[in-house]
Protein backbone atom coordinates (compact mmCIF):
# COMPACT_ATOMS: atom_id res chain seq x y z
CA UNK A 1 0.00 0.00 0.00
CA UNK A 2 1.77 2.87 -0.91
CA UNK A 3 2.20 5.81 1.70
CA UNK A 4 -0.13 8.74 2.89
CA UNK A 5 0.16 12.36 2.18
CA UNK A 6 1.01 14.17 4.99
CA UNK A 7 -1.05 17.91 5.75
CA UNK A 8 0.30 19.99 8.35
CA UNK A 9 -2.29 22.69 9.05
CA UNK A 10 -5.88 22.04 8.67
CA UNK A 11 -7.00 26.08 7.99
CA UNK A 12 -7.81 27.12 4.52
CA UNK A 13 -4.06 26.29 2.46
CA UNK A 14 -4.29 22.29 3.86
CA UNK A 15 -7.84 22.20 4.02
CA UNK A 16 -7.88 23.38 0.21
CA UNK A 17 -4.99 21.05 -0.44
CA UNK A 18 -7.25 17.74 0.83
CA UNK A 19 -10.07 19.03 -0.97
CA UNK A 20 -8.34 19.45 -4.73
CA UNK A 21 -6.87 15.91 -3.79
CA UNK A 22 -9.64 14.28 -3.80
CA UNK A 23 -11.92 16.52 -6.42
CA UNK A 24 -8.68 15.00 -8.67
CA UNK A 25 -9.25 11.47 -7.83
CA UNK A 26 -6.40 10.72 -5.28
CA UNK A 27 -7.41 7.69 -3.67
CA UNK A 28 -4.76 7.14 -1.11
CA UNK A 29 -4.79 8.08 2.48
CA UNK A 30 -4.78 11.55 3.72
CA UNK A 31 -3.28 12.55 7.00
CA UNK A 32 -4.45 16.47 7.84
CA UNK A 33 -2.86 17.63 11.37
CA UNK A 34 -3.15 20.55 13.47
CA UNK A 35 -2.36 21.17 17.04
CA UNK A 36 -5.47 23.41 17.31
CA UNK A 37 -7.86 20.66 18.86
CA UNK A 38 -11.01 22.78 17.41
CA UNK A 39 -12.68 21.63 14.49
CA UNK A 40 -11.29 23.46 11.19
CA UNK A 41 -13.29 26.84 11.20
CA UNK A 42 -12.59 29.80 9.00
CA UNK A 43 -10.53 32.28 10.47
CA UNK A 44 -11.78 35.49 8.56
CA UNK A 45 -14.76 36.03 11.27
CA UNK A 46 -12.78 35.54 14.37
CA UNK A 47 -11.78 40.00 13.75
CA UNK A 48 -15.67 40.55 13.15
CA UNK A 49 -18.61 38.31 13.75
CA UNK A 50 -16.68 36.10 16.45
CA UNK A 51 -16.33 39.65 18.70
CA UNK A 52 -19.38 41.32 17.84
CA UNK A 53 -22.34 38.56 18.51
CA UNK A 54 -21.53 36.44 22.26
CA UNK A 55 -23.45 33.63 21.31
CA UNK A 56 -21.63 32.50 17.95
CA UNK A 57 -18.78 29.36 17.93
CA UNK A 58 -16.21 28.07 16.04
CA UNK A 59 -19.10 25.58 14.40
CA UNK A 60 -20.86 28.21 13.31
CA UNK A 61 -18.04 29.61 10.23
CA UNK A 62 -16.96 25.38 9.45
CA UNK A 63 -14.15 25.13 6.94
CA UNK A 64 -14.70 21.24 7.37
CA UNK A 65 -17.77 19.74 9.05
CA UNK A 66 -17.03 16.12 11.02
CA UNK A 67 -19.25 14.94 7.82
CA UNK A 68 -17.45 16.20 5.50
CA UNK A 69 -14.11 14.95 6.27
CA UNK A 70 -15.17 11.91 6.89
CA UNK A 71 -16.94 11.77 3.07
CA UNK A 72 -13.42 12.87 2.07
CA UNK A 73 -11.90 10.08 3.46
CA UNK A 74 -9.69 12.56 5.68
CA UNK A 75 -7.15 10.75 8.62
CA UNK A 76 -7.82 14.23 10.40
CA UNK A 77 -5.31 14.39 13.69
CA UNK A 78 -6.66 17.45 15.44
CA UNK A 79 -4.76 18.67 19.07
CA UNK A 80 -1.38 16.85 17.46
CA UNK A 81 1.42 18.90 17.15
CA UNK A 82 4.44 18.16 14.96
CA UNK A 83 7.64 18.25 16.36
CA UNK A 84 9.94 17.09 13.84
CA UNK A 85 10.18 16.75 10.18
CA UNK A 86 12.44 14.94 8.15
CA UNK A 87 13.03 16.09 4.94
CA UNK A 88 15.01 13.45 3.60
CA UNK A 89 12.72 10.98 4.78
CA UNK A 90 9.49 12.61 4.14
CA UNK A 91 8.27 11.87 8.15
CA UNK A 92 6.80 14.39 10.81
CA UNK A 93 7.38 13.14 14.47
CA UNK A 94 4.50 14.31 16.54
CA UNK A 95 4.42 15.21 20.10
CA UNK A 96 4.44 12.08 22.26
CA UNK A 97 6.79 10.41 19.31
CA UNK A 98 4.26 8.77 16.75
CA UNK A 99 5.89 9.09 13.67
CA UNK A 100 4.16 9.45 9.97
CA UNK A 101 6.00 8.51 6.96
CA UNK A 102 4.07 9.93 3.51
CA UNK A 103 4.70 10.10 -0.17
CA UNK A 104 4.73 14.12 -0.06
CA UNK A 105 4.03 16.37 2.67
CA UNK A 106 2.63 19.58 2.64
CA UNK A 107 3.51 22.35 5.22
CA UNK A 108 0.25 24.48 5.87
CA UNK A 109 1.55 25.70 9.25
CA UNK A 110 0.53 29.39 8.88
CA UNK A 111 1.63 31.85 11.11
CA UNK A 112 1.76 33.03 14.83
CA UNK A 113 0.33 36.56 15.68
CA UNK A 114 2.94 39.19 16.46
CA UNK A 115 3.36 40.70 20.19
CA UNK A 116 5.38 43.59 20.90
CA UNK A 117 9.22 43.39 22.44
CA UNK A 118 7.66 45.73 25.07
CA UNK A 119 7.51 45.87 29.07
CA UNK A 120 4.14 44.56 29.97
CA UNK A 121 3.35 43.19 26.48
CA UNK A 122 2.83 39.78 28.40
CA UNK A 123 0.23 40.81 30.91
CA UNK A 124 -3.09 39.35 31.57
CA UNK A 125 -5.76 41.16 29.03
CA UNK A 126 -3.00 41.58 26.27
CA UNK A 127 -4.33 39.74 23.44
CA UNK A 128 -3.76 38.57 19.93
CA UNK A 129 -5.96 37.64 17.44
CA UNK A 130 -5.13 34.35 14.87
CA UNK A 131 -6.85 31.25 16.64
CA UNK A 132 -10.92 30.53 17.54
CA UNK A 133 -9.38 30.01 21.28
CA UNK A 134 -7.48 33.61 20.90
CA UNK A 135 -10.51 35.33 19.87
CA UNK A 136 -13.39 33.91 22.22
CA UNK A 137 -11.01 34.62 25.32
CA UNK A 138 -10.28 38.24 24.15
CA UNK A 139 -14.64 37.99 23.59
CA UNK A 140 -14.85 36.90 27.25
CA UNK A 141 -12.68 39.98 28.51
CA UNK A 142 -13.90 42.53 26.11
CA UNK A 143 -17.46 41.98 27.72
CA UNK A 144 -16.17 43.32 30.98
CA UNK A 145 -14.22 45.67 30.10
CA UNK A 146 -14.15 49.55 30.98
CA UNK A 147 -11.94 50.65 27.69
CA UNK A 148 -10.51 48.39 24.96
CA UNK A 149 -7.08 49.64 23.34
CA UNK A 150 -6.47 48.62 20.24
CA UNK A 151 -3.06 48.37 18.50
CA UNK A 152 -2.16 48.17 14.64
CA UNK A 153 -3.84 50.51 11.39
CA UNK A 154 -3.73 47.16 9.33
CA UNK A 155 -6.79 44.57 8.02
CA UNK A 156 -7.01 42.82 12.06
CA UNK A 157 -6.62 46.00 14.10
CA UNK A 158 -8.97 47.88 12.43
CA UNK A 159 -11.42 45.18 11.89
CA UNK A 160 -10.97 44.16 15.82
CA UNK A 161 -11.44 47.92 16.74
CA UNK A 162 -14.77 48.26 14.28
CA UNK A 163 -15.92 45.39 15.91
CA UNK A 164 -15.65 45.47 19.56
CA UNK A 165 -16.65 49.24 19.07
CA UNK A 166 -19.89 47.72 17.86
CA UNK A 167 -20.44 45.60 21.27
CA UNK A 168 -20.97 49.68 22.59
CA UNK A 169 -17.14 49.33 24.23
CA UNK A 170 -14.84 52.38 24.49
CA UNK A 171 -12.31 51.79 21.92
CA UNK A 172 -8.83 53.61 21.37
CA UNK A 173 -7.56 52.61 18.27
CA UNK A 174 -3.37 53.29 18.21
CA UNK A 175 -1.30 52.78 15.30
CA UNK A 176 2.27 53.58 14.29
CA UNK A 177 2.00 55.45 10.99
CA UNK A 178 0.31 58.42 10.24
CA UNK A 179 -2.89 56.78 9.02
CA UNK A 180 -4.04 53.56 9.20
CA UNK A 181 -4.42 51.42 5.93
CA UNK A 182 -2.77 53.88 4.08
CA UNK A 183 -0.05 51.02 3.85
CA UNK A 184 -2.44 48.72 2.26
CA UNK A 185 -5.05 51.09 -0.19
CA UNK A 186 -4.63 53.54 -2.34
CA UNK A 187 -5.45 57.14 0.15
CA UNK A 188 -9.18 57.42 -0.98
CA UNK A 189 -9.93 54.27 0.12
CA UNK A 190 -8.01 53.85 3.62
CA UNK A 191 -9.55 57.93 3.79
CA UNK A 192 -12.88 57.00 3.50
CA UNK A 193 -12.81 53.50 5.75
CA UNK A 194 -10.94 55.72 8.24
CA UNK A 195 -13.31 58.62 8.36
CA UNK A 196 -16.12 56.13 8.57
CA UNK A 197 -14.74 54.38 12.19
CA UNK A 198 -14.10 57.95 13.66
CA UNK A 199 -17.71 58.45 12.64
CA UNK A 200 -18.55 55.40 14.18
CA UNK A 201 -17.21 56.72 17.56
CA UNK A 202 -13.55 55.26 17.41
CA UNK A 203 -10.69 57.27 19.12
CA UNK A 204 -7.60 57.39 17.13
CA UNK A 205 -3.97 57.58 18.16
CA UNK A 206 -1.76 58.14 15.10
CA UNK A 207 2.08 58.08 15.04
CA UNK A 208 2.21 56.39 18.44
CA UNK A 209 5.11 55.51 19.58
CA UNK A 210 4.51 52.90 22.53
CA UNK A 211 6.83 52.82 25.30
CA UNK A 212 5.21 50.09 27.67
CA UNK A 213 1.92 48.58 29.09
CA UNK A 214 1.09 50.00 32.42
CA UNK A 215 -0.23 47.50 34.97
CA UNK A 216 -2.60 47.63 37.70
CA UNK A 217 -3.20 44.27 40.29
CA UNK A 218 -1.61 41.99 38.17
CA UNK A 219 -3.25 42.36 34.87
CA UNK A 220 -3.02 45.10 32.30
CA UNK A 221 -4.49 48.69 32.69
CA UNK A 222 -3.31 51.06 30.02
CA UNK A 223 -0.68 51.74 26.81
CA UNK A 224 1.94 54.00 27.53
CA UNK A 225 3.06 56.29 24.60
CA UNK A 226 6.41 57.71 24.70
CA UNK A 227 4.75 61.17 24.52
CA UNK A 228 3.81 60.09 28.40
CA UNK A 229 -0.13 60.05 27.43
CA UNK A 230 -1.24 56.78 28.92
CA UNK A 231 -4.72 55.58 27.37
CA UNK A 232 -6.50 53.83 29.71
CA UNK A 233 -7.33 50.28 28.84
CA UNK A 234 -8.32 47.03 30.62
CA UNK A 235 -7.85 44.98 27.38
CA UNK A 236 -5.75 45.74 24.70
CA UNK A 237 -5.83 43.99 21.29
CA UNK A 238 -2.54 43.80 19.69
CA UNK A 239 -2.81 43.52 15.95
CA UNK A 240 0.27 43.71 14.67
CA UNK A 241 1.33 41.25 12.23
CA UNK A 242 1.99 37.76 11.78
CA UNK A 243 5.22 35.87 11.49
CA UNK A 244 5.25 32.70 9.19
CA UNK A 245 5.40 29.35 11.70
CA UNK A 246 8.24 28.05 9.47
CA UNK A 247 10.25 27.10 12.58
CA UNK A 248 9.69 23.01 11.13
CA UNK A 249 10.99 23.95 7.91
CA UNK A 250 13.50 25.33 8.51
CA UNK A 251 14.87 22.84 11.21
CA UNK A 252 14.67 20.53 8.08
CA UNK A 253 16.93 22.40 6.56
CA UNK A 254 14.84 23.73 3.82
CA UNK A 255 15.53 27.27 1.97
CA UNK A 256 13.77 29.36 4.85
CA UNK A 257 13.44 33.26 4.85
CA UNK A 258 10.85 35.20 6.27
CA UNK A 259 8.48 31.92 5.48
CA UNK A 260 9.08 28.62 3.92
CA UNK A 261 10.65 29.50 0.10
CA UNK A 262 8.00 27.74 -2.70
CA UNK A 263 8.36 28.06 -6.69
CA UNK A 264 5.20 28.22 -8.39
CA UNK A 265 3.97 24.55 -7.76
CA UNK A 266 4.37 25.39 -4.09
CA UNK A 267 7.49 22.65 -4.04
CA UNK A 268 9.97 23.58 -1.28
CA UNK A 269 13.65 23.34 -1.84
CA UNK A 270 13.16 19.41 -0.93
CA UNK A 271 11.42 17.29 -3.49
CA UNK A 272 7.98 15.74 -2.13
CA UNK A 273 8.33 18.74 0.37
CA UNK A 274 5.47 21.33 -0.37
CA UNK A 275 4.30 24.99 1.43
CA UNK A 276 1.06 26.93 0.98
CA UNK A 277 -0.52 29.84 2.78
CA UNK A 278 0.92 31.86 5.07
CA UNK A 279 3.63 30.15 5.59
CA UNK A 280 5.01 30.44 2.04
CA UNK A 281 7.31 32.83 0.71
CA UNK A 282 7.17 32.91 -2.87
CA UNK A 283 8.53 34.86 -5.93
CA UNK A 284 6.23 37.55 -6.71
CA UNK A 285 6.27 38.10 -10.60
CA UNK A 286 5.16 42.12 -10.42
CA UNK A 287 8.09 42.78 -8.21
CA UNK A 288 10.77 40.47 -8.55
CA UNK A 289 10.93 40.00 -4.52
CA UNK A 290 9.96 36.65 -2.23
CA UNK A 291 6.32 38.10 -0.68
CA UNK A 292 3.94 35.78 0.97
CA UNK A 293 0.26 36.42 1.09
CA UNK A 294 -1.42 36.62 4.09
CA UNK A 295 -5.00 36.41 2.72
CA UNK A 296 -7.86 33.79 2.70
CA UNK A 297 -8.20 33.26 -0.80
CA UNK A 298 -3.88 33.26 -1.83
CA UNK A 299 -3.87 30.23 1.07
CA UNK A 300 -6.86 28.30 -0.63
CA UNK A 301 -5.21 28.53 -4.44
CA UNK A 302 -2.09 27.92 -3.21
CA UNK A 303 -3.09 24.55 -1.08
CA UNK A 304 -5.25 23.54 -4.34
CA UNK A 305 -2.59 23.83 -6.10
CA UNK A 306 0.05 22.31 -4.06
CA UNK A 307 -1.98 19.32 -4.37
CA UNK A 308 -1.91 19.63 -8.23
CA UNK A 309 1.33 19.38 -8.17
CA UNK A 310 1.55 16.36 -6.18
CA UNK A 311 -0.84 14.27 -8.20
CA UNK A 312 1.79 15.57 -11.15
CA UNK A 313 -0.84 17.86 -12.48
CA UNK A 314 0.03 21.21 -15.25
CA UNK A 315 0.05 24.50 -13.13
CA UNK A 316 -3.32 26.88 -13.44
CA UNK A 317 -2.11 30.10 -14.11
CA UNK A 318 -1.55 32.45 -10.78
CA UNK A 319 -4.90 34.50 -9.99
CA UNK A 320 -4.58 38.13 -9.91
CA UNK A 321 -4.00 38.29 -6.11
CA UNK A 322 -7.36 39.85 -4.39
CA UNK A 323 -8.60 40.02 -0.91
CA UNK A 324 -11.40 41.63 1.34
CA UNK A 325 -11.93 42.95 4.99
CA UNK A 326 -15.43 43.82 6.19
CA UNK A 327 -15.16 46.70 8.79
CA UNK A 328 -18.87 47.01 10.11
CA UNK A 329 -20.91 47.89 7.24
CA UNK A 330 -18.05 48.59 5.41
CA UNK A 331 -16.93 45.98 2.73
CA UNK A 332 -13.31 46.96 1.07
CA UNK A 333 -11.89 45.12 -1.47
CA UNK A 334 -8.75 45.05 -3.52
CA UNK A 335 -7.27 43.24 -6.96
CA UNK A 336 -3.87 43.54 -8.54
CA UNK A 337 -0.60 45.03 -7.60
CA UNK A 338 -0.04 48.52 -6.34
CA UNK A 339 1.36 51.30 -8.41
CA UNK A 340 0.48 54.44 -7.57
CA UNK A 341 -1.00 55.98 -10.64
CA UNK A 342 -4.42 56.23 -8.95
CA UNK A 343 -7.55 57.09 -10.64
CA UNK A 344 -10.95 57.56 -8.86
CA UNK A 345 -14.25 56.62 -10.36
CA UNK A 346 -17.21 58.82 -8.54
CA UNK A 347 -20.95 57.70 -8.19
CA UNK A 348 -20.59 54.90 -6.35
CA UNK A 349 -21.68 53.89 -3.18
CA UNK A 350 -18.32 54.37 -1.88
CA UNK A 351 -14.63 54.88 -3.52
CA UNK A 352 -13.55 53.19 -6.24
CA UNK A 353 -10.05 53.52 -7.36
CA UNK A 354 -8.08 52.02 -10.48
CA UNK A 355 -3.90 52.22 -10.17
CA UNK A 356 -2.62 51.90 -13.68
CA UNK A 357 0.66 50.73 -15.17
CA UNK A 358 0.61 52.33 -18.10
CA UNK A 359 -2.19 51.55 -20.40
CA UNK A 360 -2.62 48.62 -18.81
CA UNK A 361 -5.05 48.17 -15.40
CA UNK A 362 -3.06 47.14 -12.29
CA UNK A 363 -5.00 47.49 -9.33
CA UNK A 364 -8.06 47.67 -8.10
CA UNK A 365 -10.11 48.92 -4.57
CA UNK A 366 -13.72 49.60 -3.10
CA UNK A 367 -15.47 49.89 -0.30
CA UNK A 368 -19.43 48.79 -1.08
CA UNK A 369 -19.02 48.32 -4.78
CA UNK A 370 -17.46 44.91 -5.02
CA UNK A 371 -18.94 44.65 -8.69
CA UNK A 372 -16.15 47.01 -9.66
CA UNK A 373 -13.10 45.22 -8.38
CA UNK A 374 -14.35 41.88 -9.67
CA UNK A 375 -14.43 43.46 -13.80
CA UNK A 376 -11.27 45.41 -12.84
CA UNK A 377 -9.78 41.78 -11.32
CA UNK A 378 -10.55 40.59 -15.39
CA UNK A 379 -9.46 43.21 -16.34
CA UNK A 380 -6.26 42.75 -14.88
CA UNK A 381 -5.86 39.11 -15.49
CA UNK A 382 -7.16 40.14 -19.28
CA UNK A 383 -3.90 42.51 -19.37
CA UNK A 384 -5.09 44.25 -22.36
CA UNK A 385 -4.95 48.08 -22.17
CA UNK A 386 -7.58 50.21 -20.84
CA UNK A 387 -9.06 53.49 -21.51
CA UNK A 388 -8.21 55.62 -18.42
CA UNK A 389 -11.17 57.74 -18.87
CA UNK A 390 -14.08 55.33 -19.40
CA UNK A 391 -12.98 53.88 -15.97
CA UNK A 392 -13.42 57.39 -14.52
CA UNK A 393 -16.70 58.30 -16.23
CA UNK A 394 -19.42 57.25 -13.98
CA UNK A 395 -21.51 57.28 -16.60
CA UNK A 396 -20.00 54.34 -18.30
CA UNK A 397 -20.43 50.97 -18.51
CA UNK A 398 -17.32 48.92 -16.82
CA UNK A 399 -18.55 46.05 -17.59
CA UNK A 400 -19.17 47.11 -21.15
CA UNK A 401 -14.82 47.22 -21.12
CA UNK A 402 -14.72 42.99 -20.78
CA UNK A 403 -15.89 42.42 -23.94
CA UNK A 404 -12.96 41.46 -26.21
CA UNK A 405 -12.36 44.56 -28.80
CA UNK A 406 -13.17 43.51 -32.69
CA UNK B 1 -46.69 25.84 -9.05
CA UNK B 2 -47.37 29.89 -9.36
CA UNK B 3 -45.41 31.57 -11.57
CA UNK B 4 -44.82 35.17 -10.18
CA UNK B 5 -43.87 38.06 -12.55
CA UNK B 6 -40.63 39.52 -12.53
CA UNK B 7 -40.11 42.37 -14.14
CA UNK B 8 -40.43 43.20 -18.31
CA UNK B 9 -37.86 41.24 -20.06
CA UNK B 10 -36.20 44.69 -21.53
CA UNK B 11 -36.28 45.93 -17.99
CA UNK B 12 -32.97 44.11 -17.03
CA UNK B 13 -29.69 44.47 -18.78
CA UNK B 14 -27.51 41.39 -19.43
CA UNK B 15 -25.29 41.11 -16.18
CA UNK B 16 -28.25 42.50 -14.33
CA UNK B 17 -30.36 41.06 -11.81
CA UNK B 18 -33.46 41.81 -9.47
CA UNK B 19 -34.47 40.27 -6.15
CA UNK B 20 -37.77 38.87 -5.96
CA UNK B 21 -39.45 39.32 -2.07
CA UNK B 22 -40.64 36.17 -1.91
CA UNK B 23 -39.47 34.49 1.96
CA UNK B 24 -37.01 33.25 1.63
CA UNK B 25 -35.85 35.62 -1.14
CA UNK B 26 -34.98 34.21 -5.20
CA UNK B 27 -32.75 36.52 -6.72
CA UNK B 28 -33.51 36.71 -10.89
CA UNK B 29 -30.24 36.82 -12.73
CA UNK B 30 -29.57 38.30 -16.81
CA UNK B 31 -26.83 36.42 -17.64
CA UNK B 32 -25.83 36.17 -21.38
CA UNK B 33 -27.51 32.78 -21.75
CA UNK B 34 -30.67 33.78 -20.62
CA UNK B 35 -32.68 34.15 -17.20
CA UNK B 36 -31.83 32.33 -14.27
CA UNK B 37 -33.16 32.12 -10.58
CA UNK B 38 -31.65 31.13 -7.65
CA UNK B 39 -32.04 31.70 -3.65
CA UNK B 40 -30.76 34.93 -3.36
CA UNK B 41 -29.14 33.98 0.16
CA UNK B 42 -25.41 32.86 -0.12
CA UNK B 43 -24.45 29.85 1.52
CA UNK B 44 -21.47 30.75 2.84
CA UNK B 45 -22.34 34.13 4.40
CA UNK B 46 -25.52 36.23 4.72
CA UNK B 47 -24.65 38.26 1.13
CA UNK B 48 -27.15 38.51 -1.32
CA UNK B 49 -26.47 37.54 -4.46
CA UNK B 50 -29.05 39.51 -7.05
CA UNK B 51 -25.88 41.98 -5.89
CA UNK B 52 -22.94 39.91 -6.88
CA UNK B 53 -20.93 39.83 -10.67
CA UNK B 54 -22.48 37.90 -13.25
CA UNK B 55 -19.50 36.09 -15.13
CA UNK B 56 -20.94 33.97 -17.92
CA UNK B 57 -22.99 31.10 -15.88
CA UNK B 58 -21.95 32.01 -13.07
CA UNK B 59 -23.16 34.51 -10.22
CA UNK B 60 -20.23 35.52 -7.68
CA UNK B 61 -20.87 36.17 -4.90
CA UNK B 62 -20.64 39.94 -3.78
CA UNK B 63 -18.67 39.67 -0.37
CA UNK B 64 -16.40 36.46 -0.24
CA UNK B 65 -16.26 35.37 -4.63
CA UNK B 66 -17.86 31.80 -3.96
CA UNK B 67 -19.29 31.15 -7.16
CA UNK B 68 -22.22 29.40 -7.95
CA UNK B 69 -23.74 27.80 -11.10
CA UNK B 70 -26.67 29.76 -12.81
CA UNK B 71 -28.40 27.33 -14.06
CA UNK B 72 -28.43 24.35 -11.23
CA UNK B 73 -27.19 26.53 -8.33
CA UNK B 74 -24.09 24.09 -7.52
CA UNK B 75 -21.71 25.63 -5.93
CA UNK B 76 -18.14 26.10 -7.72
CA UNK B 77 -16.17 27.78 -6.00
CA UNK B 78 -15.00 28.21 -2.48
CA UNK B 79 -15.62 29.53 0.42
CA UNK B 80 -19.33 28.30 -0.20
CA UNK B 81 -19.50 24.33 -0.25
CA UNK B 82 -23.66 24.34 -0.16
CA UNK B 83 -25.77 24.86 -3.21
CA UNK B 84 -28.46 27.23 -3.64
CA UNK B 85 -31.84 25.99 -4.80
CA UNK B 86 -32.53 27.08 -8.89
CA UNK B 87 -36.11 27.59 -10.53
CA UNK B 88 -37.73 27.71 -13.35
CA UNK B 89 -37.90 31.13 -15.14
CA UNK B 90 -40.59 31.44 -17.55
CA UNK B 91 -40.77 34.16 -20.45
CA UNK B 92 -44.19 35.08 -21.88
CA UNK B 93 -45.35 38.16 -24.12
CA UNK B 94 -42.36 40.04 -23.51
CA UNK B 95 -42.68 39.56 -19.14
CA UNK B 96 -40.13 37.12 -16.96
CA UNK B 97 -41.69 34.72 -14.32
CA UNK B 98 -40.38 32.60 -11.94
CA UNK B 99 -42.01 29.52 -10.99
CA UNK B 100 -42.01 29.67 -7.38
CA UNK B 101 -42.82 27.08 -4.84
CA UNK B 102 -43.45 29.82 -1.74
Amino acid sequence: MSLPILIVGASAAGVSAARTLRANGFDGQIVLIDADPTLPYERPPLSKRMLEEAQVGAADFPLLTADQAQALRLDLRLGQRVERLDANALTLTLEGGATLAGQAVLLATGGRARRLPLPGADLAGVHVIRSFADAAALRVEVSQAQAVAVIGGGLIGTEAAVAIARTGKRVTWIDGAEKPLAHIFPTAIADHLVAAHLAAGLTLRVGARIKQFVASGGRVAGVELEDGEVVPADVVVLGVGMAPEDGLARAAGLDVSNGVHVDQAQRTSAPGLFAAGDVAAFIDEASGLRKRHEHWRAAEAQGAAAARAMMGLPLTPPAVPWFWSDQGAHHVEMAGHRTGDAVARAGGKGPIVFELDGDRLACVASVNEPNAVRIGLRLIQAGRPVDRAALVDPASDLRALLKVPA
Amino acid sequence: MPLIRVCREDELAVGEARKLAVSPPIAVFHADDGWFALDDTCTHGQASLCEGFIDGATIECPLHMAQFCLKTGAALTPPADKPVAAYAVVIEGGDVFVDCPR
